[in-house]
């Protein structure tokens, strides 16, 4: 079976590591970060399928890293999903036009979670296949 | 020679007898024509009156069967131009005659044959030293020599001439006196008598009719008719006064009395009267004035009415009044002026009111006075002024130009009160207003800090929570592990309780609900209580208490002191796990006390020194060690509530010193 691989970003400790081993349990493979910077070094050797981020943060906070990923062309097809303890509405509406994916509020239900990065992680391969299609139906026109 | 002199009192009485010039020169010329006997006799007058001639054929006279010229134009103008110049000779007083063929000027020589003439004579008329013009004689028959007897009356009579035309100069003048004289006394209201003291006869002024409703005649007719027009309380005095005065024993004649109207209403007037002697310095006349004031009066008592309002309104109001120069200067002030800013009215008159003036608010008065000066409008302004006591007072005051009749600022009226209170009260209110302003936003922020930091540990305890569910669900129920995940509960539970002690106590100091209790208390002893109650335990890292100096007595609240030094000794050890121990250094110093406490733990980096005072600030490499970000605002509040200080120094990695300062005494 092919294991998701899931890039968690966030300051707290205790919500790094509880959340981490959550989505292990539900058998993802999780890399942590501390702050956008760690995430960002964690990113130039190993692609996620998804990623979720808190807002405050020091050294780079969640939307720092998020408008980053969205300006590469590699990453910015990866699913972004904040998870915050901010819960203004503009804040959030303001994530949402730039770009991200979803935005869960602290304290949260761990199956909402799950919905979203399982909904997320499977418009996500959708799209990848269809753009291995793309690819290969190109390279068949070429050799033929 | 008697028929000479008849001829020649003739002439004069032509002269003396016309009252119109020109009836008397031309019955002169005539005359003049006929006893020399000749053709023509002309009168050419200069109209300019000055160093430049012009001439005008004014009058003429010709015998029978002569053709006259005085309307012939051209011949007139061609004269004239001859004439002019040949002047240079008459003009000079110098008679020109002889035959008109002999004449050497080409021009005149053209006329006088024209005009046939065989003789002619030119004599220049003076009036007053100026060349009036001249007198011509012509004889168009014969060659005629000109007797010196006949030259010599000629010059008698033009001389005469001459006479007569200054003495018609002098009358028109005194003319157009008296007829300007009638005329400004008709249009005024003064009117003029004269008083002959032997025969006590008074003439009167036309316009006494105009003040007074009596004809010239009956002023005429009613004997005594000055003396009987005065008020009957004034007319005693009068009398005496003009009858000291016309005896010299009054150096003057003159008053205000009121005098009666022939319908019976009184006018009031001025009078004066002017003595004049003769020669022998006799009195011999009074010439006097009298003049209608009622007008004048009537003004007068308006004014001094309104005056009189406006004092009253200016006294009784509660604003201070005051009316300043076209400069600015005082000329008048309400006698509140004492009660407002302390200074007698009299005090301030001819002074310059910008003196008074607050520094700070000179530009903005100057600013002022020039925009009122040109707009000319009522402007209202708020400036401080210096009372008499030296202390400020604010002012409100709103001035208005006063101008004269012909719209010109003559000064300025002003009206001013004190608003000090109203001013002082819109300071507190508005620093009342600030303060809640602050306050609500430091409540909402306040709030809206607090709840994020709930979610965290709220997160951690649902997450792990669910986490253990899920173990337990899936029979992975690994002792250690779970170990793991309850002590993360217990972990946030107690950020949790901080958390909310912190903001207890935060709330209650911001809401100045705290009360200080002060008592004396031994520093020694109480530190020493106080880290073997709640640090220092067995196994674990321990504080090292040193004290300095001699020991005093000092006064504070104790549950206070409590807090600040349980916060700052818990931060010490709690940033310093695997470190040296922290210190805590007492030092007794002559006037305060002094409480640092020292650790060599994890420093603060340097850009979050500053926001080390703020609340719910964390440093940025404290993540993984619980706290609120509370405990030092609210060291800082209870310290300065104490009347005491918090200084902070600290390096990344190196660690922090905290050093506490308070006073021994509590005031």
């Amino acid at each position: 079976m092919n294991t998701n691989k899931i890039l968690f970003v966030d300051d707290e400790p205790n919500v790094r590591e509880t959340i981490k081993e959550l989505l292990v349990f539900k058998s993802y493979d999780v890399r942590t970060a501390a702050n956008g910077q760690e995430a960002l070094d964690i990113l130039e050797y190993w692609m996620p399928d998804l990623i979720i981020c808190d807002m405050v943060m020091p050294v780079m906070n969640g939307s720092e890293l998020h408008e980053n990923i969205k300006k590469n062309k590699y990453l910015s097809t990866i699913p972004f999903i904040f998870l915050s303890a901010k819960n203004e509405v503009e804040l959030i509406r303001k994530c949402l036009q730039d770009g991200a994916d979803d935005f869960l509020t602290k304290p949260f239900k761990f199956n909402e979670l799950i919905l979203v990065v399982t909904a997320r992680l499977e418009r996500f391969e959708k799209n990848k296949n269809a753009q291995n299609n793309l690819q290969s139906c190109k390279k068949k026109d070429f050799l033929n | 020679m008697e028929k000479l002199l008849s001829y020649v009192s003739k002439i004069n009485n032509h002269l003396l007898q016309y009252s119109s010039i020109d009836d008397a020169l031309n019955s002169c010329i005539r005359d003049i024509g006929l006893e020399h006997n000749i053709d023509r006799c002309y009168i050419l007058k200069n109209k300019n009156n000055n160093e430049l001639l012009g001439l005008d054929y004014a009058y003429e006279w010709c015998n029978n069967g002569i053709k006259p010229y005085i309307n012939h134009f051209g011949v007139n103008k061609s004269l004239n131009n001859a004439f002019l110049s040949i002047n240079s000779i008459l003009y000079k007083d110098k008679l020109r005659f002889g035959l008109g063929k002999d004449i050497d000027n080409k021009l005149l020589k053209k006329i006088l044959e024209i005009r046939t003439v065989k003789s002619y004579f030119f004599l220049p008329i003076f009036s007053d030293n100026i060349f009036w013009g001249w007198i011509g004689l012509e004889d168009c028959k014969s060659e005629r020599v000109w007797g010196e007897r006949e030259i010599f009356v000629l010059q008698s009579i033009t001389k005469s001439l001459g006479i007569r035309f200054s003495q018609n100069t002098a009358i028109s003048k005194l003319e157009r006196t008296i007829e300007k004289f009638n005329f400004f006394m008709s249009s005024s209201n003064q009117a003029m008598w004269e008083f002959d003291i032997e025969t006590e006869k008074t003439n009167f002024s036309l316009n006494w009719y105009g003040i007074l409703g009596y004809t010239n005649e009956e002023i005429n007719n009613i004997p005594d008719f000055w003396t009987k027009i005065f008020s009957p309380d004034d007319k005693k005095q009068i009398r005496n006064d003009f009858r000291d005065f016309t005896a010299g024993k009054l150096d003057k004649f003159e008053g205000n009395t009121r005098i009666i109207h022939k319908d019976g209403h009184y006018i009031s007037a001025k009078y004066s009267g002017l003595l004049k002697l003769n020669k022998k310095g006799i009195p011999k006349k009074v010439i006097g004035t009298y003049m209608d004031i009622s007008e004048l009066v009537e003004k007068e008592k308006q004014l001094s009415l309104s005056e009189a309002k406006f004092r009253f309104i200016a006294e009784n109001t509660t604003d201070l009044i005051c009316q300043h120069s076209k400069g600015g200067d005082l000329l008048y002030v309400s006698s509140l002026s004492n009660d407002i800013i302390g200074y007698d009215f009299e005090e301030l008159i001819n002074k310059c009111p910008w003196d008074f003036i607050h520094k700070r608010d000179l530009s903005n008065i100057k600013k002022y006075y020039h925009s009122i000066v040109k707009n000319q409008q009522i402007e209202t302004i708020t400036f401080r002024f210096r009372k008499f006591d030296g202390t400020y007072i604010w002012l409100e005051t709103t001035t208005k130009v006063m101008l004269d009749s012909e719209k010109k600022i003559i000064g300025f009226q002003t009206s001013s009160r004190d608003i000090t209170k109203r001013i002082r009260a819109d300071k507190e209110m508005k620093a009342a207003f600030l303060k809640e302003r602050k306050f609500n936003e430091l409540k909402s922020n306040f709030v809206s800090i607090a709840s994020h930091q709930f979610r965290t540990p709220l997160t951690v305890i649902y997450s792990n929570a669910e986490l253990l569910e899920m173990k337990i669900n899936s029979f992975q129920r690994d002792s250690n592990e779970c170990k793991v995940i309850i002590s993360r509960i217990k972990n946030e539970v107690e950020r949790m309780t901080e958390l909310m002690n912190n903001i207890l106590v935060f709330g209650k100091q911001e809401a100045k609900k705290i009360e200080k209790v002060i008592q004396p208390i031994d520093l020694n002893e109480f530190i020493d209580t106080l880290t073997k109650t709640y640090f220092n335990k067995d196994g674990g890292a321990k504080i090292r208490v040193t004290k300095k100096g001699f020991k005093k007595v000092f006064f504070t609240d104790e549950s206070l002191i409590v807090h600040i030094l349980t916060n700052v000794i818990n931060n010490a050890f709690k940033y310093s796990v695997g470190k040296p121990d922290p210190e805590l250094i007492i030092i007794y110093l002559e006037n305060n006390i002094e409480i640092q406490v020292i650790d060599y733990g994890l420093g603060v980096p340097k850009k979050d020194i500053p926001y080390l005072f703020t609340s719910f600030f964390r440093a940025s490499n404290t993540n993984s060690i619980i706290g609120s970000g509370l405990g030092l605002v609210i060291v800082k509040q209870f310290t300065e509530f104490l009347n005491g200080t918090v200084e902070l120094k600290t390096k990344e990695n190196f660690g922090t010193t905290i050093k506490l300062t308070f006073p021994y005494e509590h005031q």
